[in-house]
This record gives C-alpha cells, sequence and structure tokens, in this order.
C-alpha cells in the first residue's frame, strides 16, 4: 500500500517536470583551460561550474574542460581545485556558440567552494553542506606507489582508521572504519560507490587459508591510476540518503573521464622490490633441554625473500566537444615477501562521454579485471608461517635423501607448503555504469544510473599426499569453490534549482533499486591419487551449494535553502525497503537535516575580524538516521529454517537451531556533528574541526534463546554502541614562490567507543580467543586471564617452581584468593586486559615542489594507543617450540642466575595478560621524490615529458611493539559471519607483516 | 519530451519491478512449507530419529559422569573431570546438551503432533508418525525428568516455556506414551512409513510398551508396570541405528576435549559378571584426567555402533520388581531367573547381553530380591543412563556415595533467556556432602 502510494507520487510530480521543460532555452559551449598562478602549469581535476547551476566539468591533465549544455545568457562560470583558491568569470553565451573562459587558480588552503556530490543528492558545494566530507584527488592517490586505493588513502583522511591487515601481495586486505565500529557482525566498512554504482568490496574466502577473512577485499579489484577523485562521508548525518547501507559511511569513486583535445598517450612503469621490514630473532642456544647439543635454524630465512613488483600503466585520453574518452590498460605483477605468493592485475578501463543532443549527456563506463593470486596458508590452524612460530629452532625443514622431514610439533614442512601447495585465486570482474543526464530546463536536471558489478571468484586449495603425517590431509586435499556475485544497481534522481530574491531553493528526489546476487558452488575431496590436482582425482568428493538474494528499494526527497550564499538549511528523508527486513518492518525511514553559516560572509564578521587574520569562517551541524542492513551472511534470518539431515540413509529435516526473526530491521545510526571550518592568513592556512556523536541502536548478533524451545538463538536486536570523537584537518601553504612551495597537511582523529547496551550476556567474538563484546567497554576488548600479582608490590605472584600464576589457578574463595594476593587485586578469574581501539591516530604529510621540476613527498601516519595481543609471541612459548631467544633462559645450566624454571614458558602460555603490548607506531608510509625531465629534446618528443619517481611506501616503523608489525590482523576485514566479528582487532597471529617496498617509475606521456 | 518519457518510463518499471522484495530463502524451506506438507512431515519423521539419538547420546554421557558408570580421559576439559567428581557449576557444556538436545528431540515431536491433523496423510503414515512423535517426545522428557528436578513439557510456540515438576512431567510422559499406543492401534503404519521414515532396527510399537513399563516403574505403578512388561514381545531388540554420516553420540564423546570412558570399577566390581561386563566394556588401562582407571567401550567401540532403545532384559527387570511390590515373590524370581540363564549369543534375544549365570539362589523376600533386581540392572542396563534414577531410589547419592548429585543444576542459557520459569538450582555447584535424600 506504501509502495502504491509512492508510486503515485512519482506519477503525481511527473507533469511538474514536464513544465518546466517549456521553460529550456538554446544553449552553447563554454570551454578554456585552468593554470597555476605561480607556475603556470595545467591544473587538473579542476572543477568548472556555471553558478546557480548544477551543470559543470572538470579539467583534465592538459588542465583543460568543456562545459557543453551551457545555457544561453551571461553566466558566472566557477572554476577551483583543492589547495587553490575559487576563481569567478562573467561570460556570455549565446545558443550554438563556443565561448572561451581561461582560469588562473591561486593558492589557498580552503575548499569551501569545492563541489561534492555524495550524499547530497546534487552537487552542491561545501559551503552549503552541514557535514564534513573528506576528498582525495588523483595525485595523492597516483604518488602512494599503493597496490589499491584503500591503500592510498591511508593517512589521508581524518575520521578513518585505515589498516592494512597483512602484507600479503594484492592489497593484504584493508579495512576501513569511518567513525569508529558501527556493527558488531554485518560488516563495518563503508558503502563504495564507483561513478555512482554501488560495488561489492567483500573479503570472501572460500578456502581456509587460516584468518577467517581473505587476505585480499575486493576493491583490490580497482586501479589506483584510474581514480580522479575520491569522496568520504563518514556518517549517519552525512550519509542518511544512502538510507539503510550507509550506517558505515560512503565512499565513492570518481574515474578518469578524459579531456578535450587530440589524443595523450601515457605510458606510465614502476619497478618495486619489497623486503620484510625486520625479522624475528630465534633461540640460538646450542644445547636442548636435556643438554644435548643441537643445531639451530631460522625458519624465516626459508619462508621470506626479496620480493620484485612491476606495474605498467597505458592509457590514452582526449575528445573533442561532443566526445570525451579515457582508456587504461593496467598490468601489475606483485611478487610477495613470503616465498610462493604473488597477485597479479589486468585490466583495462574505457569511459566515455557523449553529448548526444546539447541538454542530453550520455556516460558510459566499463572496466575489466582480472585478478590472479597465488596465496599460501598461514595463520590459525596449520601454515608456513605458523609453523616457524611452532616448531623448535632445532628443527631443519631441509630435505634429507629426498624426502622433506615432518615437522617435530605442527606440520606442514613450511617448505612443502611453500614448492608444494597451492592456493590459487582467480578473480574475473566487470564494473560496467550507464548514466544519462539531461537538462530539459535550464534548472532542471534529470539523470538515471543504471549499474552493474558482477564478478565470479574462484578459489582453490592444493594440498598434495604425505604433507601431513596424520589427520584429514594427510591423504592430500584438493578443493575449489566459486562464488558468483552480482550486483545490479539503478538511480533515477530529479533536481531543481529555484531562485526567488536572496534565496535559493534546490529540490531533488529519487529512486533507487539495487538486486544483489551471490551464488558459490564448491566441492572438496581428500585421498588424492598421485599427480593430479582436480577434486575428481579424490576419494572422497563432498560439494555445496548456497544462492543468497538481497533487494533493496529507495526512495528519498532533499529540499536545500540558501540565503544569500551564507546560510543553509538542508533537509531530507529516505524510505528504504530491504528483502532482508521481516514484513513488518520491511520501509524504515531516515530522516537528516543541517545547517551551514558562512560566519565570514556577514559584514559584523568583517567588521570585528579582518581578512587577513581569519580569512573565512564557516559553522556547521547536523543530525542524520542511517542504518545497516543484515549482511549477505545473515540475509534469511527471518525465516524458519528447516535444514536438510540424513539418518539411516534417509533423507530427514529438522529446524535450524537459529530461530527466525519477523520483525527484523536493520542496525540504526544517529549522527549529529558539529563543526568549524576556518581559512586564515589570506587562506594560506586552513583547519576543519568536527566533533560527533554517533549512537547505533538495534545492534545485530545472536540473541541465545531459551533451550527448552528447542532453538538455541534468534539473530536480532541485542544492544546499541556509540562512537563519540573529534577530528581535525589542517593544510597549510608554508611557502608558496614561483620556485618553492610547501605545502604541509595534517590530521587528528580521536574516536571513543563504547558497548552502551547490551541484552544479551558478555561474549568472546571468536570463541576462545580474547576479544570481547562487554556491555560499558570498547568493542573487542581483550578479555581473560591474567598474571596474578601482588597487591601492595605489583610483583608477580609465583608458585613453588618460581613460576607465574594464573588468575584462574588461585585458592577459590575470595578470602583465600585475598589472603595470598594481599589486597584484592586478584579477585576475579577474568579481567579486561586492553583495548586494540587506538586513543588516537593522526598523520602530517609535507610536500615540496621545488624548482619547475622536483616534487619530494613524506607522509607519516601513526596510531597511538591501541593494544595489541602478540598471540605469534605467545605460541613460541610452547614447551614444544620454545623458539624465541627468550625461552632460552629455560635451558641455562642451572646456578645460572638467568635460568628459569622448567615448564616457565610453558605455564606463561595459558596467561593471556602476558601477551597484551602497546601497538602504538608511527609510520614512514610514503616518500616520494619525483623529477620532471622536459627539456626541449625531450618535449619534441614527449609533449609533457617524462616524469621519474622514486619512492618508498611502509619504509620505517617507529614502535615498541615486539613482533612484526603492530599494523596487522589475523582476521582480516572481519566482514561479518559466525565464527569472527569486526570486533576482533589487534590480533597478531602468524601474519605476514606489510613489507618495507622502494619504487622508481617512469611515466611518459606523448 | 521523449527522453523524458523514457526516464519516467525506466523510474516506472523500477518501481514495479522491486515491487517484490518478500524473497524466499532457495538453500531452506521455512516452517510453514515443511509442517504443511506430507512429505515435510515424513521428513521430520527421519530427522526426530537423528535428534532421538543425539538426546539419548547426552542422556547416557551425563548420567554417566555423575554416577560410577564414566569417567573423563586425560585430554578432557576439566570441567569433565569435575563432574566426575559431582562438580557441576551451572555453566556446564554437556548439561545444557542434555536440556537442549532433549528439548530439540520435543521440539521436532511436536512439529509432528501439532501439525499433522491440518495435512492430508494416509491413514497408516499419520498413526506411524504419530506413534513415532508421541514416544520420542515422551522418552525425551523421560530423559530430562532422571536429570532436572523440573522440565519443560509444553515448550511449543512460546519463547518462555513453563516448568514442572517431576511428578507433573511424568504424568504428561505416560500420557504422551497412552497416545502414541493409540495412535498404532489406529492402524498398521504404511509402507511408506516403514521404508521411508522409520529407522531400520527400531521398532516402535515394543518400544512405547517398554517406556510405558520404564515410566509406570519410575511413577510407582506397579500393576501398570507389570502390564506393560507383558505386552513387550521377548524376541524384539529395538534400537535406533547409526553410521559413519550420522555417528554414535556416545562413541563421540569417548574422545577429545569431552572425553570420558567406561571406569574400570564396573568390570572389576563382580567377578561373576564379566560376560555381561565383556558386552559393554573391553579393558584397557586407560589412566583418566584425575586418575581415574578407563575400559574402552565394547557397546559403543565404533561410530556406527547402535544405540538401544531399551535392553529387552530392562523389560523383564521391571516385570520382576512390579511382581516383587505386588507380592508375587515366587513370580518374581521366575522372571529373575530368566533374567540370569539368559547367555550371549543365545535366549530369545541373541545379541542382547546375558550373565549365563545360574538360577538365583537367596532368600526369597522382597528386600533380597528387590536387591539381586538392581544389581542385575547395574550389570544390564550399563551406559543406558538408568543408574541415576536407581541410585537415587536407592539413597546412593552423595559426595563420597556412588551418585555424586541428585540433579543437574538448570543451564545458565536457559536462565537467562527464561529468568521467570527456572527456578532455583536445587543443589549447589558442589555435591551434597552427605548421602542426601533427592525430593523430587
Amino acid at each position: 500500500m506504501r509502495l502504491a502510494f509512492v508510486r503515485g507520487l512519482l506519477c503525481a510530480l511527473a507533469p511538474l517536470a514536464a513544465t518546466n521543460v517549456l521553460a529550456a532555452q538554446g544553449t552553447g559551449i563554454i570551454r578554456g583551460r585552468i593554470m597555476d598562478a605561480a607556475s603556470r602549469a595545467p591544473v587538473a581535476s579542476a572543477q568548472v561550474r556555471i553558478s546557480g547551476s548544477t551543470i559543470g566539468a572538470l579539467s583534465g591533465e592538459n588542465g583543460e574542460y568543456i562545459i557543453p549544455a551551457a545555457p544561453a545568457g551571461t553566466r558566472t562560470v566557477i572554476a577551483q581545485r583543492i589547495g587553490y583558491g575559487p576563481s569567478r568569470r562573467e561570460v556570455t553565451v549565446a545558443a550554438g556558440e563556443t565561448v572561451t573562459a581561461d582560469f588562473t587558480l591561486a593558492s589557498a588552503a580552503v575548499t569551501l567552494g569545492e563541489v561534492v556530490v555524495t550524499g547530497t543528492a546534487a552537487p552542491t558545494e561545501r559551503r552549503a553542506i552541514g557535514t564534513s566530507i573528506g576528498s582525495v584527488d588523483s595525485t595523492s592517490i597516483s604518488r602512494a606507489s599503493a597496490t589499491t586505493i584503500d591503500q592510498a588513502l591511508q593517512g589521508k583522511i581524518a575520521g578513518a582508521q585505515i589498516t592494512q591487515n597483512s602484507g600479503t601481495p594484492g592489497g593484504g586486505g584493508v579495512s576501513v572504519r569511518l567513525r569508529g565500529t558501527s556493527s558488531i557482525i554485518s560488516g563495518s566498512d563503508p558503502l563504495y560507490i564507483v561513478d555512482g554504482v554501488i560495488i561489492d568490496n567483500s573479503s570472501a574466502t572460500l578456502r581456509d587459508l587460516g584468518s577467517r577473512s581473505n587476505v585480499q577485499n575486493r576493491l583490490a579489484d580497482l586501479n589506483p591510476a584510474d581514480i580522479e577523485r575520491i569522496e568520504i562521508i563518514r556518517g549517519a548525518a552525512a550519509a542518511a540518503l544512502y538510507g539503510s547501507r550507509a550506517n558505515n559511511g560512503v565512499v565513492q569513486i570518481f574515474t578518469k573521464r578524459g579531456s578535450i583535445g587530440r589524443g595523450r598517450i601515457s605510458f606510465q612503469s614502476r619497478a618495486s622490490t619489497s623486503e620484510i621490514p625486520r625479522t624475528l630473532r630465534v633461540n640460538s642456544y646450542p644445547y636442548d633441554i636435556q643438554g644435548n647439543p643441537v643445531n639451530r635454524f631460522n625458519l624465516q630465512d626459508f619462508i621470506f625473500h626479496d620480493a620484485m613488483t612491476y606495474e605498467n600503466n597505458l592509457s590514452v585520453e582526449g575528445g573533442s566537444e561532443q566526445t570525451r574518452y579515457y582508456i587504461n590498460g593496467t598490468w601489475t605483477e606483485e611478487d610477495g615477501i613470503e616465498r610462493s605468493t604473488s597477485s597479479s592485475r589486468k585490466g583495462g578501463r574505457v569511459n566515455l562521454t557523449q553529448e548526444i543532443t546539447p541538454k542530453l549527456n550520455l556516460t558510459i563506463g566499463a572496466n575489466f579485471v582480472n585478478t590472479h593470486n597465488e596465496f599460501q596458508v598461514n595463520g590459525e590452524g596449520a601454515g608456513v608461517l605458523t609453523a616457524f612460530l611452532f616448531n623448535p629452532s632445532s628443527y631443519d625443514p631441509r630435505p634429507v635423501a629426498g624426502l622433506f622431514p615432518f615437522a617435530p610439533v605442527l606440520d606442514p614442512n613450511p617448505l612443502v607448503a611453500i614448492n608444494r601447495f597451492k592456493n590459487p585465486q582467480d578473480v574475473n570482474r566487470f564494473i560496467g555504469s550507464m548514466q544519462a543526464r539531461w537538462n530539459p530546463a535550464d534548472r532542471l536536471t534529470l539523470s538515471y544510473t543504471l549499474g552493474y558489478d558482477g564478478y565470479s571468484l574462484e578459489q582453490s586449495q592444493y594440498f598434495p599426499r604425505g604433507a601431513f603425517p596424520t589427520g584429514t590431509n594427510a591423504t592430500g586435499l584438493s578443493a575449489n569453490s566459486i562464488n558468483n556475485s552480482r550486483i545490479l544497481n539503478q538511480d533515477a534522481v530529479a533536481n531543481f534549482i529555484l531562485p526567488y530574491g536572496d534565496f535559493q531553493f534546490t529540490t531533488s528526489g529519487g529512486v533507487n533499486y539495487t538486486e544483489q546476487r551471490l551464488r558459490t558452488t564448491s566441492a572438496a575431496t581428500t585421498g588424492l591419487i598421485p599427480v593430479v590436482e582436480v577434486v575428481s582425482a579424490g576419494a572422497t568428493p563432498s560439494a555445496a551449494q548456497s544462492i543468497i538474494e538481497l533487494k533493496t528499494l529507495g526512495f528519498y526527497g532533499q529540499e536545500q535553502i540558501g540565503w544569500k550564499d551564507k546560510l543553509f538549511l538542508t533537509g531530507a528523508l529516505r524510505w528504504d525497503a530491504s528483502s532482508t527486513f521481516g514484513p513488518d518492518e520491511r520501509w524504515q525511514v531516515f530522516p537528516k537535516g543541517s545547517v551551514s553559516y558562512v560566519v565570514s560572509e556577514d559584514g559584523w564578521f568583517r567588521s570585528l575580524v579582518p581578512e587577513r587574520a581569519v580569512s573565512s569562517l564557516r559553522l556547521r551541524t547536523a543530525i542524520g538516521y542511517a542504518g545497516n542492513q543484515p549482511s549477505t551472511l545473515n540475509a534469511y534470518s527471518r525465516f524458519d529454517d528447516y535444514v536438510p539431515v540424513s539418518y539411516d540413509g534417509k533423507s530427514g529435516l529438522l529446524n535450524s537451531v537459529t530461530l527466525g526473526n519477523e520483525g527484523l530491521k536493520p542496525e540504526r545510526q544517529r549522527e549529529w556533528e558539529f563543526g568549524v571550518d576556518a581559512g586564515f592568513l589570506d587562506d594560506r592556512l586552513s583547519l576543519e574541526a568536527t566533533y560527533y556523536d554517533k549512537l547505533v541502536t538495534d545492534l545485530l548478533y545472536f540473541r541465545p534463546a531459551a533451550a527448552s524451545t528447542g532453538y538455541t538463538r534468534q539473530f536480532s536486536a541485542i544492544g546499541a554502541m556509540s562512537n563519540k570523537g573529534v577530528e581535525l584537518l589542517a593544510r597549510a601553504i608554508a611557502v608558496d614562490r614561483p620556485r618553492f612551495r610547501w605545502d604541509a597537511t595534517a590530521t587528528y582523529t580521536r574516536n571513543r567507543n563504547i558497548v552502551k547496551r547490551l541484552d544479551i550476556p558478555d561474549f568472546q567474538s571468536a570463541s576462545g580467543y580474547p576479544n570481547r563484546i562487554k556491555e560499558g567497554d570498547p568493542i573487542g576488548v581483550f578479555y581473560g586471564v591474567y598474571a596474578a600479582r601482588n597487591c601492595a608490590t605489583g610483583d608477580y605472584l609465583l608458585d613453588s617452581l618460581g613460576r607465574l600464576r594464573p588468575s584462574t589457578s588461585l585458592p577459590t574463595t575470595i578470602d583465600a584468593r585475598r589472603a595470598l594476593s594481599g589486597g584484592t587485586c586478584n579477585d576475579s578469574t577474568n579481567r579486561i586486559l586492553g583495548d586494540p581501539n587506538p586513543d588516537w591516530l593522526g598523520s602530517l604529510l609535507n610536500e615540496f615542489q621545488i624548482g619547475k621540476k622536483l616534487r619530494l613527498r613524506a607522509l607519516l601516519d601513526g596510531t597511538f594507543g591501541g593494544d595489541v595481543i602478540n598471540l605469534s609471541r605467545r605460541i613460541r612459548d610452547l614447551g614444544t617450540a620454545l623458539n624465541s631467544p627468550e625461552n632460552e633462559a629455560e635451558l641455562l645450566p642451572y646456578g645460572d642466575p638467568r635460568k628459569r624454571p622448567p615448564g616457565y614458558f610453558a605455564r606463561r602460555l595459558g596467561i593471556f595478560s602476558e601477551y597484551v603490548e602497546d601497538g602504538t607506531f608511527v609510520k614512514l608510509r610514503e616518500l616520494s621524490a619525483t623529477y620532471t625531465f622536459d627539456q626541449p629534446f625531450v618535449r619534441r618528443v614527449f609533449s609533457s615529458g617524462i616524469d621519474l619517481t622514486v619512492s618508498g611506501r611502509n619504509l620505517h616503523t617507529w614502535s615498541d611493539y615486539s613482533g612484526y608489525d603492530p599494523e596487522v590482523n589475523l582476521f582480516g576485514q572481519n566482514a561479518g559471519g559466525t565464527t569472527t566479528t569486526v570486533a576482533d582487532r589487534g590480533f597478531d597471529f602468524a601474519v605476514i607483516p606489510i613489507p618495507r617496498t622502494w619504487s622508481v617509475s617512469l611515466r611518459f606521456t606523448y | 519530451m521523449r527522453p523524458l518519457f523514457a526516464m519516467a518510463l525506466v523510474a516506472g518499471s523500477l518501481g514495479l519491478s522491486a515491487c517484490n522484495l518478500d524473497t524466499t530463502n532457495p538453500n531452506a524451506p521455512t516452517q510453514e512449507t515443511v509442517v504443511t506438507s506430507a512429505d515435510g512431515l515424513l521428513f521430520l519423521g527421519v530427522g526426530l530419529q537423528l535428534r532421538l539419538g543425539s538426546s539419548a547420546g547426552a542422556f547416557i554421557y551425563g548420567a554417566g559422569l555423575v554416577t560410577d558408570e564414566l569417567g573423563a580421559i586425560a585430554t578432557a576439559f576439566s570441567t569433565i573431570s569435575d563432574a566426575e567428581g559431582g562438580t557441576v557449576p551451572p555453566g556446564t557444556g554437556f548439561v545444557a546438551d542434555v536440556w537442549g538436545t532433549n528439548s530439540r528431540t520435543i521440539k521436532t515431536a511436536n512439529d509432528i503432533i501439532v501439525n499433522q491433523a491440518a495435512v492430508a496423510l494416509p491413514r497408516g503414515t499419520r498413526s506411524g508418525l504419530l506413534g513415532l512423535a508421541y514416544m520420542a517426545k515422551a522418552e525425551a522428557i523421560g530423559e530430562l525428568l532422571q536429570s532436572f528436578q523440573q522440565v519443560p513439557v509444553d515448550a511449543y510456540g512460546t519463547r518462555t516455556p513453563a516448568l514442572v515438576d517431576r511428578a507433573t512431567a511424568l504424568t504428561s510422559v505416560l500420557a504422551l506414551l497412552d497416545s502414541a499406543d493409540r495412535a498404532y492401534a489406529d492402524t498398521v503404519p504404511s509402507a511408506v512409513f516403514t521404508s521411508q521414515v522409520r529407522a531400520t532396527g527400531l521398532d516402535i510399537p515394543n518400544t512405547i510398551q517398554a517406556y510405558k513399563a520404564r515410566y509406570r516403574r519410575i511413577g510407582g505403578n506397579w500393576a501398570g508396570a507389570l502390564a506393560a512388561a507383558d505386552s513387550v514381545s521377548r524376541t524384539v531388540f529395538s534400537i535406533l541405528p547409526f553410521s559413519a554420516q550420522a555417528v554414535n553420540p556416545v562413541f563421540n564423546l569417548s574422545t577429545g576435549s569431552s572425553g570420558a570412558l567406561p571406569r574400570d570399577v564396573f568390570r572389576t566390581s563382580d567377578p561373576t559378571e564379566t560376560q555381561r561386563t565383556a558386552y559393554f566394556v573391553t579393558a584397557a588401562n586407560i589412566v583418566g584426567r584425575i586418575g581415574t582407571p578407563l575400559d574402552n567401550w565394547n557397546v559403543f567401540a565404533t561410530n556406527a555402533s547402535s544405540i538401544p532403545a531399551y535392553y529387552p532384559d530392562e523389560v523383564l527387570l521391571i516385570k520382576a520388581e512390579a511382581l516383587v511390590n505386588l507380592s508375587r515373590l515366587p513370580e518374581a524370581k521366575a522372571v529373575i531367573d530368566s533374567v540370569r540363564t539368559d547367555c550371549p549369543n543365545a535366549g530369545r534375544v541373541t545379541t542382547d547381553p546375558g550373565p549365563c549365570l545360574g538360577a538365583y539362589a537367596g532368600a526369597i523376600t522382597a528386600a533380597d530380591l528387590t536387591n539381586e533386581i538392581y544389581r542385575n540392572r547395574r550389570y544390564e542396563l550399563f551406559g543406558t543412563g538408568l543408574r541415576w534414577e536407581d541410585l537415587r531410589r536407592l539413597g546412593l547419592v552423595g559426595a563420597t556415595s556412588v551418585a555424586k548429585r541428585c540433579w543437574f543444576p538448570y543451564p545458565i542459557g536457559e536462565r537467562n533467556a527464561n529468568p521467570q520459569s527456572v527456578p532455583a538450582d536445587p543443589e549447589g555447584t558442589e555435591p551434597p556432602a552427605t548421602n542426601a535424600a533427592c525430593t523430587p
């Protein structure tokens, strides 16, 4: 019924739109070139736009732009770009004529005029938006020397914690948390949109590689070289228009569109070498526990090597007034620092913009990519790095008479795994979009976007016979699983701008429909015959299949009222329905409202504060609601399912122990934010400051059911979580001379997460591991057994042999515990041991332009105050491993003052508190120098010269952390599931560290 | 105008095509489709027997641990070895399993019982399904009431079922068995039921009668127990079969972190009982986690070993006990003798345990015969969980006695999710120090 009403409403609006068509007049063309005022160099990615309308364009690499459907008459054209102040010009457009308008832009750190489109229903100047919106341009991406887009964003956005979860090639798996964690199980990574098309960023792991999450998230399929700009909205206040999928924020990626002029061919080639940032020292004591002499080996020597990466991009762009194109072909081959691992990406993109009539514009984008990875097993269970941690350093894995010896404690022999195991992963992906924009009248824009993102992910696994002495895989394992994912997205929007005196009304309305389908088929076997590696070669094949479909329909409307271009009020409503919600909760409403006030435009302010001191000042506040749908893993949680069983050779059915929830509805976030944007010293220094307060209610998780009902749990709302924080972004143009320019950008992010309410008992996120979800504490705190101490002195309580005493080994009665401890500090058997959520994040970017030819850049990125649980160090304490230098103390002869009693470390193994470490780190994320050869003889062949860049990534880490890398996380992106949640952070166990990478790159433009 | 029209069309069709957000789950049928179709009910019948097997396994394991039957193996968690000594805190996993698996058996039985009336079924299929469902539900409630002081009997359609005391639960069990009887009496089960649902080796009508005898005995209805015992065929051995795919749950709990095996005291306690003990266990010299000497299972030696629905001689021992209580002592002695003189691979049923002893030579008094009956029950009914109730009746419960506890504590999950219904635990975590009278 509601749907019928909305459809009726749409129909009612249609004639309204039609009347405005009659107001249409003739159009002409505006074109021109944007240049840097100081260096006269072309400025790419500048936004050029006709004031008071949504009509505009971006400048290309050569600085040229074209606005094809400019309405006739006298118009104000505005050009602007990040790092520059806006520039305005009046032009007179005559119907059917072309008018030229060139701009020179002067440096400025303030970006109030920048136009953003994400979360705003229509392209809108930043000054009019009541929320803070992050944006990153192509140069920041391309100069990062990163493999994936999310890597390239590290350290560039305030309010974002961007963590690379491992050093595996192909991106390593990146988690992005915008303003903290907003869900437990339904994924906490933002919604990714490419050119208006919702894309998949899942991390499905179809075969077990030891991390419960893929070591690559699907954003890795996109080529950073294609990126024009990225916009980031961080919470519900800004993202309400994306409705029930926007809890975690939205990242919109815009790809290059091509620029006017003759075709420009650009070839870029990069060669990199990666190495392990540090290796762990091993037990080199020459005697074993019995005092017999032993040889010691460092298994890391067999596991890691220096690896090469080659990346090539060939692009052609150009266009006429009617047609613009951008074509790119890319080929990347990346070797991992762990032997036997690699990743390659081959693909191409064609973007075409065609003006069909002066008022109708068609944009088509097509992106095909093949990603192929060779991964290795690490982490939980059995794996290469796992074998290093579990086995004594007296283990020599090298073959004896052609036979690889089994490991004494935990197989596989790492050399067998490196040489014989196969864990390939193959992705074939197509992302296509079609966007039609029609300006039937001067102030009316209608646009329709059709998007498709489809891929197949094939993941195989092969263990040869005899790699394990016992167990199910002893006879070999062959497995093959295929995911077919498809997202179809349709979006229709109408925008109408109505000026009325000092006011300007912008009305927008739209409808969005998304259909997602995920089909998984897998087959596996053990008992392999020799040589053959396919599943059919096994004795016990098994197969499984699942099909998941999600549909979301949403309508939205927004009204923005601007007054004198300095006060803006916005109100919007999104009305969303998803097939995952129960029938009675099907339609959900997400409102938002915001105010933006550019104080510095007011006379009274100017009379008080001179322009030289405070050049611009804006106050903004916003409130909004957004939701989070159950993920594909829980897409059918509203149903009471019955599962097939087999008994006595007969097929049977039983109720699933998870009770269906007819009242299932999305997690719901309320966000309130307040901020100030200010420019100082003639806009040479800018500051964006935001305070936000987010509250997620109806958090989804499994609520335990009374077992007497025959069910054990139900997927339902179980509590609330809040994130409050501050984010600061400061930009300074420290020096701006024709031959020397110095830009500095700093970010500061502080977030406090608290599980505000939990209607169910506390629980360990991944059973048996320390991350816990507990009311009143930050999500994922480490919780467990601690070493008992003397409450007065703080010294460890030791047992009669001089070993630590776990809190669980103390007497059970409280009085006896206190008597032993001399106080109450050991009352509980478990306690909170640490918090993986950082206190704050910060980054500092310095960029220098020396002369016209040399650019230098350095980015420091730091995480402060988060704890890491070093379970890699823990497992080295295993009595049968004892392979760390620390463990040598147990092998020393009696009488040595450093001697630890036998079993000291094996006892410590059971005490989690001893492995929680401060994970504070600062990384030299990026360092680069680019020199442009543009001497006349070079330019004769290469019109824009040759760029030579020497760069480094993750070159150095300042940290007290004792493991490889405090940034990594075993459970990866934790996109959701039943065996792990987003709470599992700061979890270092047999994870490949992020490599130190040096690159040399050349770029030729013809 | 044309592009506008096209766009309106697109927007319109968008709304229309999106109309149906009521997707169905292609991976699993829902409750509505399963319980409203004849096929669905037949499949539930198969699943029900699997659940009956699982709940029987959980009951055998739990009751075995807190009596003198089972002990924790070396790799077991301390919760298992603690339970061996009678220490069972409310959060103990295997206790939750006894509660949960039996509740799930009841749930599936209810799926059939409650919904069958609205489904068109051949008369013989209905009688078979109903007989099975009533029987399984009765036995599941029966196993609960032998483990907990209060139990749920009517949990269907509620999120917070009420718990009732043992006497009330026992009345329900007996009423369910009467219903099972009536369902089976209605008509002979159809070939469809027998071939597609009923597990190979499970004799439902005789199991119904045997369970009637079992629970009338617990209720002290001796005339009724005698009548039921007399209507059980003496030549039938009714079992729940298992296989490598659906594994024997007791075997499955004999290794790993929950592992428990028979204590060797069963084998060594009576040298004359070697025939029967050899049926159940094989000597193995295994040292348990807290030092208890353990044997291996013989009766549940593999994952495909079946679990008896009841042992044929349980019925005879019930009959003998009923006769004693009805003061028909010579008849009782004759029945006891027929149990004592049964030999392995011989007798009415060749595959059941047989002590191969001579006739009873003791005094023919009620007390002596009762002693002999309980002694026989210990060796004849090992690994059935029934010993716990016997020890309660004998008053052999307490920290230093044979059974360490009277009852299990209620599972913490049940208490959290159903706080209004769950009473205080009848005992603490530690076992009662002295022999406790286990008041129901």
